[in-house]
Parts: structure tokens; C-alpha cells; sequence
């Protein structure tokens, strides 16, 4: 019997293909699915003004030469009706480095998918403002889904701000 | 012989089970974060105008323009219907207000492409499928998106659609416009979903490109032999031809859109219709240190609901200067202020409008 992985095979393999494309080929990757810790869960909750929709989320640590180079970071936000699956690659100081959508589910609001707009979170942390249409600009006929990302991005760098803490303590 | 058989049974339904039970923990541990389930949404819009011709008395109106419910319902991650239900100028009774069922379509979804198949909107300018109030500036929608798209269009029908690196295309077939309905524009030949014909099909294609942020451009046509009283045999041609962008980043806003519908024997005479909209506006909110969004904004329009061999009617030939100031606290919420002329070409005076409105989408 295989207790198997924790994260739908393709969801895995595509975020695990952007990561070695990010970080290189010659990094190592330690998969883990986590509880989200409960001592930051309510703040990043409240700062993001976003709620969890599981109690778990899915990390991967990067490391080069046994020192660690990043985070990964896999979660979901919801959209008009479905869940928006996607990621969040960090530097090992909790910096935005990369984002992706892993998996969208609707018919419209798709172009938060796209590249030039998530790349607006390049080098945001848990310390940046996210305010749409000042701070991050919005995609007409996606708002939803523009607002759901973006908070969703934001409680990202919250979370992976206290996980980096912990580690170096 | 009985004791042994028995174990056999106890020892297979043994494997059963840790099979059972294995496969449960199996499908347990894939997590693909789907849930069936339903949505809610909506939008909504408050509007105060006052519209006063030359020197004659100004009117006043204050309407809840629109209350749309949006409905949504998951079975699976690829199968979901979806709805929306308006109420239009706050009820229905002895033929004031609308209540209208503007969408109401089985959807099936993948990344690559998609099918939907119910109510349906045509792909026709920017406003016609994406409409709520905090997406475009001014309190009423732009006249443009009137006369010449005959926005909201809805109808029974289906629709195929995909993308690929931001370039989205889709094709719709819906039920026949009404043909005795057409004249000064397609506008009153839309048959709403009541009881439609399904002779010629409305043929909507369209294309669009949002692969550049903040920008969204594209176009469409639109055809139809619309029978006139339910009679094929007896049609009005048209065919409408858009095109439209949509830039709004780096605090810049620009909207343009440009439609022409061309007609063979249209009960009005008409042999075409058209006409554009310009919008201009920048965010100021940085410059004034206010959160949010803050535009003042212009807009010049120019259409005509019917030409005949290249001749306008200067009774159907409208100019349009406005400009506005709109304020979002939040994405989701506008108000909105706007102050304009509406020329008629035939008309000696301008007639004066100032709209103040609040809307919402959620």
C-alpha cells in the first residue's frame, strides 16, 4: 500500500517542472504538505483580509550545495465559484521571486495566468503594500480574480516570513 | 472442508477490505482542491440624471437602474452551470421594469477550451459580456454600447471557445433577432430567449488579445437572417462588424470602440448603422494622496442608427461630449460623476446631462 503524496500528481509535476526551471536543475527539493501554523494563521488571515480554504499548504524547500536558496510555496484562493490554484517561489529572505497560476477553473478572469501581470509581484514581501489599481494593477473583466490572487499572494509572504523565522531559530 | 472454505471467505474479504482500504487512502491523499459546490454574485447600480434640453424644464430621475443575482453551481471541476437573473428599475408591473433571465448556461471547461450551451451572450464589444458598473467610467453605459451593440444582448444559443498565450477566440450560435424589431438599429430585434426562431442562427464570432498588461483589444462580426414574424421566408440581413481596446494600467485609461452594422431590407430603409466612443482618463489618487482609484476622465462619441446608401439621417445622427470624475475606494465599488451634451444633428439645441450613480459588483 502507497500513502501517496499529497497533492494531485499533475499539480505536483507542474509546479515541481516551474521550480527546477526557476531554481535550475542542480538544486535538491524537499517536499512537504504542512498545517498551517495556527500562532500566524489569523494574522495573515486578517492582514490579507483573505481566509484559508484548507487547513494545509504545500512547501518546498530549495537547497543548493546544502544550504538553503528558497521556498516554494502552493496554495488556494477562491475565484467567482472555483478554487485558483498557485504559487509563489521566494528567496530564502521571504522576497517574491516568481509566481504562477498552477490551475484555473473558470471560463473567465484566466488572464491572472498571465506572466506580465503576475510578474508585478517580483520582489514583494510580507512588508509591501498590495492595494489593487495602485500597487498592483488590475485586468478588466478579471476583477475577482485579480483581487482573489493578489490577497492570496499577499498571505503567502506572511506565512513563509514566519515558516523562514522559524527554520533559522 | 467447511472450517478451510471459511477461511478462504475471511481471508479474501481480509483482502478485500485492505484493498478497499487502501484505495480510499489512496484517493484520500490527491488533493486537487476541487469541491462541487455552489456561488453566489452580483452587481448593481444606483443612477441620479437630470437631462435638460435648450431652455425647457430639466427632468429629474432617480432609479436603481439594475439588481443582477449571479448564480453558480460546480458538479465537477470541468462541469458547472451558471446564471445571472436581473431585476431592472426596482419591479415589474403593467409593463414597467424588466425581469430577465440574462444567462443561464451549462458550461463545460478545460484550459485549452470550453463549451457552453443555454443563455448565452454573444462576444461583442467590451461591455456586452463584461458589464458590471465598477468596469467602465461613466454612471450609464456608453450610448454606443446602446444603439449600435445592443448591449445587454442575451439569448438562447451555444458557444465554443478557447485560449492560447493570450489570445482568446470564441464562436457563438444563438437563436434568430427578431426582424420586425430591426429598423434604427438591431437594438429592438432581440428576441431575449422568449420564444425564439432558430431558422438562420445568429453567427458571432469574435477574437481578442490580452496578452500585453493592462491591454485588451480585439473584434468581432455578427450575422443573421433575422426572420420578420417568425417567417423565414421573409428576412432582414445584417451583419455587424467591431472592433474595440481596452488599456487600463500605469494609471492611464483608454477605451475605443468602433462598430458598423450593414443591412439588406431593413423595414426602416436603412442600409447601415455605426458609429465609435472614445474615452481618455488617468488615475490621480497617487497625485492627491487619496486611496484607490481616482479619474477624471473624457469621452467624444459620434454615431448615427441609420444611414441609407451612404447618407446619413440627420434625424438618427448623434454627438456626444462628456466628461466625468469616478472615484473606486475599492475595485469592486464606483461612484460616479458625469456631466455631457447629446447633440441630434436635426435638433437646434443641445440636450445638457449630469448623472451621479453608485455601483457595485461582488
Amino acid at each position: 500500500m502507497v500513502w501517496v503524496s499529497t497533492l494531485t500528481a499533475g499539480l505536483r509535476e507542474k509546479t515541481e517542472s516551474l521550480i527546477y526551471n526557476h531554481y535550475g536543475d542542480s538544486v535538491s527539493v524537499l517536499f512537504k504538505k504542512i498545517p498551517i501554523p495556527e500562532e500566524i494563521k489569523f494574522t495573515a488571515e486578517k492582514n490579507a483580509q483573505l481566509r484559508f480554504m484548507m487547513d494545509k499548504i504545500y512547501i518546498w524547500e530549495i537547497s543548493k550545495d546544502e544550504k538553503m536558496i528558497g521556498l516554494a510555496y502552493l496554495d488556494n484562493v477562491k475565484g467567482k465559484s472555483q478554487p485558483i490554484t498557485y504559487a509563489v517561489f521566494f528567496d530564502s529572505q521571504g522576497m517574491v521571486e516568481e509566481s504562477h497560476i498552477i490551475k484555473y477553473r473558470e471560463p473567465i478572469g484566466g488572464e491572472v495566468s498571465n506572466q506580465y501581470w503576475l510578474n508585478q509581484f517580483f520582489g514583494k514581501s510580507w512588508e509591501s503594500d498590495y492595494k489593487v489599481g495602485s500597487d498592483i494593477d488590475g485586468i478588466s473583466g478579471a476583477t475577482i480574480s485579480v483581487n482573489a490572487v493578489t490577497r492570496g499572494i499577499y498571505r503567502s509572504t506572511i506565512i513563509v516570513e514566519y515558516l523562514l523565522i522559524q527554520k533559522h531559530e | 472442508m467447511r472450517i478451510r472454505l471459511n477461511n478462504n471467505i475471511g481471508n479474501n474479504v481480509k483482502h478485500i477490505l485492505i484493498l478497499a482500504i487502501a484505495s480510499f487512502c489512496l484517493i484520500m491523499g490527491q488533493d486537487d482542491f476541487f469541491e462541487p459546490g455552489y456561488s453566489i454574485g452580483g452587481y448593481g447600480e444606483l443612477h441620479y440624471n437630470r437631462a435638460q434640453t435648450g431652455d425647457d424644464e430639466a427632468t429629474t430621475t432617480l432609479d436603481f437602474h439594475r439588481f443582477i443575482i449571479y448564480y453558480g453551481y460546480n458538479w465537477t471541476e470541468k462541469w458547472s452551470l451558471k446564471s445571472e437573473v436581473e431585476l431592472e428599475h426596482n419591479f415589474v408591473a403593467d409593463g414597467e421594469g424588466e425581469l430577465e433571465l440574462e444567462q443561464a448556461f451549462v458550461n463545460y471547461h478545460t484550459e485549452k477550451f470550453g463549451l457552453q450551451a443555454g443563455v448565452i451572450l454573444p462576444s461583442v464589444g467590451l461591455i456586452n459580456e463584461y458589464h458590471e458598473p465598477p468596469l467602465f467610467v461613466s454612471v450609464e453605459r456608453p450610448e454606443y454600447n446602446k444603439y449600435v451593440i445592443p448591449t445587454t444582448w442575451f439569448g438562447n444559443g451555444f458557444a465554443v471557445y478557447g485560449s492560447m498565450s493570450g489570445l482568446n477566440w470564441r464562436v457563438a450560435l444563438m437563436e434568430d433577432m427578431e426582424g420586425e424589431g430591426i429598423g434604427a438599429g438591431i437594438r429592438s430585434g432581440r428576441g431575449k430567449g422568449y420564444k425564439t426562431t432558430a431558422y438562420d442562427w445568429v453567427k458571432n464570432i469574435s477574437l481578442n488579445y490580452t496578452g500585453i498588461a493592462g491591454l485588451r483589444m480585439g473584434g468581432s462580426y455578427t450575422m443573421n437572417n433575422a426572420p420578420i414574424n417568425n417567417n423565414p421566408d421573409s428576412t432582414v440581413s445584417f451583419g455587424l462588424a467591431e472592433a474595440n481596446l481596452k488599456y487600463d494600467a500605469n494609471n492611464i485609461y483608454a477605451v475605443f470602440e468602433y462598430g458598423n452594422i450593414s443591412y439588406e431590407n431593413n423595414p426602416g430603409g436603412y442600409t447601415s448603422s455605426g458609429g465609435y466612443y472614445l474615452d481618455w482618463g488617468y488615475n490621480i489618487a497617487g497625485l492627491v494622496g487619496l486611496e484607490g482609484k481616482l479619474m477624471p476622465w473624457l469621452r467624444v462619441s459620434d454615431y448615427n442608427r441609420g444611414t441609407t446608401d451612404g447618407t446619413v439621417n440627420p434625424d438618427k445622427h448623434y454627438s456626444i461630449q462628456r466628461f466625468g470624475l469616478t472615484y473606486w475606494p475599492i475595485s469592486n465599488i464606483a461612484f460616479k460623476f458625469d456631466y455631457g451634451t447629446h447633440k441630434t444633428e436635426s435638433a437646434n439645441d443641445k440636450k445638457t446631462l449630469i448623472n451621479v450613480g453608485v455601483g457595485y459588483n461582488f
